[in-house]
């Protein structure tokens, strides 16, 4: 019973180093996968909204098109309207401002209409 | 050997009550996982439905042309049904059109074929040729469809019987359009069991509408709305003056769910969407 091998001080102290290592990783992966979730929403309901405005715009007179802004719930919308194609059509940009956890996220969305 | 020690009672409790408590901590994280699951699928559904209900209303409305001065294609509207002229295909002549029979190429563009049953036409009629301002489609209700070797050089055709008939004068010539359209309906109905769907129904020209047929759903109570917009952004009620119709869809989880707060109910979700139709700015 004198030569009961067990694990040294040396190898648990390794041992438990490499599963914090491991089970750090893992938390902060699911950290950037909540995150990421988070952004995919928010890049959804700017999409959206983005989408809708450009259906607004498209049942104007092209004449009509200008640039503007407007607030939807927490969300900052603001387009610009380019004539192209020698007037025969209007490039669309539109920005859409979205709050996040840590300040805002802009995404800006392309479109044209034809006249 | 002889003195081989087993657990003493007190042990064996302690392990008990250990694992026991370990194992209760593990119940109640699948329980919870097993919700959130069942939650999570029926959120899916949910998304899905009112997200298809939006795309199916804005392919069939974005090709309406509600200011034809000859028929608007919007046939009745209210805040919870449209009735609309559905187009279903799009077909070009190959021989000019005068009187009662419209002669097709056999290519078509489009979601089907003509169907006497239901369908319509829309003609081209170029009138002074020279002029673009002038032109206006023709709607003439189809009456026979058949085919036949009617084009030029023997060529096979789609011979269409049209009533009324198409006057020389509007020079409807070969290679001009011809759209074939249905009057199709789109409305919020409860069901026998007091279930909201978007139901549609499409208008046969001998036996009058068809039964709603759900198409999306279950909806929220007062789940789909329409809002009608002018040109100018104002909100209408002439069918003529309508430049974009807004879409709100409220689903409702087709299952009730155990929500965060431990109570059992359904999910809703909405989405607003607006179309802007052809030809009306």
């Amino acid at each position: 019973m004198k030569h009961e091998g067990g694990f040294t001080i040396v190898e648990v102290v390794v041992a438990v180093l490499v599963l914090t290592v491991g089970l750090l990783g893992l938390a902060s992966t699911a950290a950037v996968v909540t995150r990421m979730i988070a952004q995919g929403d928010r890049y959804t309901e700017a999409s959206t909204l983005a989408n809708r405005q450009l259906e607004v715009l498209r049942s104007q007179t092209c004449a009509n098109l200008a640039d503007g802004s407007a607030t939807v719930g927490q969300f900052r919308l603001s387009w610009t309207v380019t004539s192209i194609a020698g007037g025969r059509g209007r490039q669309v940009t539109i920005t859409v401002v979205s709050p996040t956890g840590r300040g805002t996220r802009t995404d800006t969305f392309y479109n044209t209409i034809v006249c | 050997m002889l003195n081989r020690r087993g657990f003493t009672l007190a042990e064996l409790l302690i392990a008990l009550v250990l694992f026991g408590i370990v194992s209760t901590a593990i119940y109640q994280v699948l329980v919870n996982n097993q919700r959130l699951y069942r939650q999570q699928t029926q959120r899916i559904e949910l998304t899905d439905n009112i997200r298809s209900a939006t795309a199916i209303l804005q392919t069939d409305l974005r090709e309406l042309n509600a200011a034809d001065p000859l028929g608007s294609d919007i046939v009745e509207m209210t805040d919870s049904s449209l009735t609309y002229k559905a187009m279903r295909s799009l077909y070009v002549t190959c021989q000019p059109v005068s009187g009662g029979t419209v002669i097709l190429d056999t290519t078509m563009i489009g979601l089907r074929g003509l169907d006497a049953e239901f369908d319509s036409l829309l003609v081209l009629a170029d009138l002074n040729t020279q002029l673009a301002s002038d032109d206006v489609w023709r709607h003439v209700n189809v009456t026979a469809v058949q085919r036949s070797t009617s084009c030029p050089s023997g060529q096979p055709s789609i011979n269409v019987s049209v009533s009324p008939s198409i006057a020389g004068t509007d020079s409807a010539l070969a290679g001009y359009p011809v759209r074939g359209f249905e009057v199709v309906d789109v409305r919020r109905y409860a069901d026998a069991s007091g279930a909201i769907w978007l139901g549609s129904r499409r208008y046969s020209k001998s036996t009058g509408w068809s039964a709603l047929q759900p198409a999306v759903g279950p909806l929220a109570t007062g789940g789909l709305r329409f809002t009608y917009f002018a040109r100018d952004g104002s909100i209408t009620s002439n069918r003529s003056l309508v430049a974009r119709i807004g879409i709100t869809v409220v689903g409702r989880t087709s299952q009730p769910v155990r929500l965060n707060d431990r109570t059992t109910g359904y999910l809703t979700d909405s989405l607003t969407t607006y179309v802007a139709l052809r030809n009306n700015r």
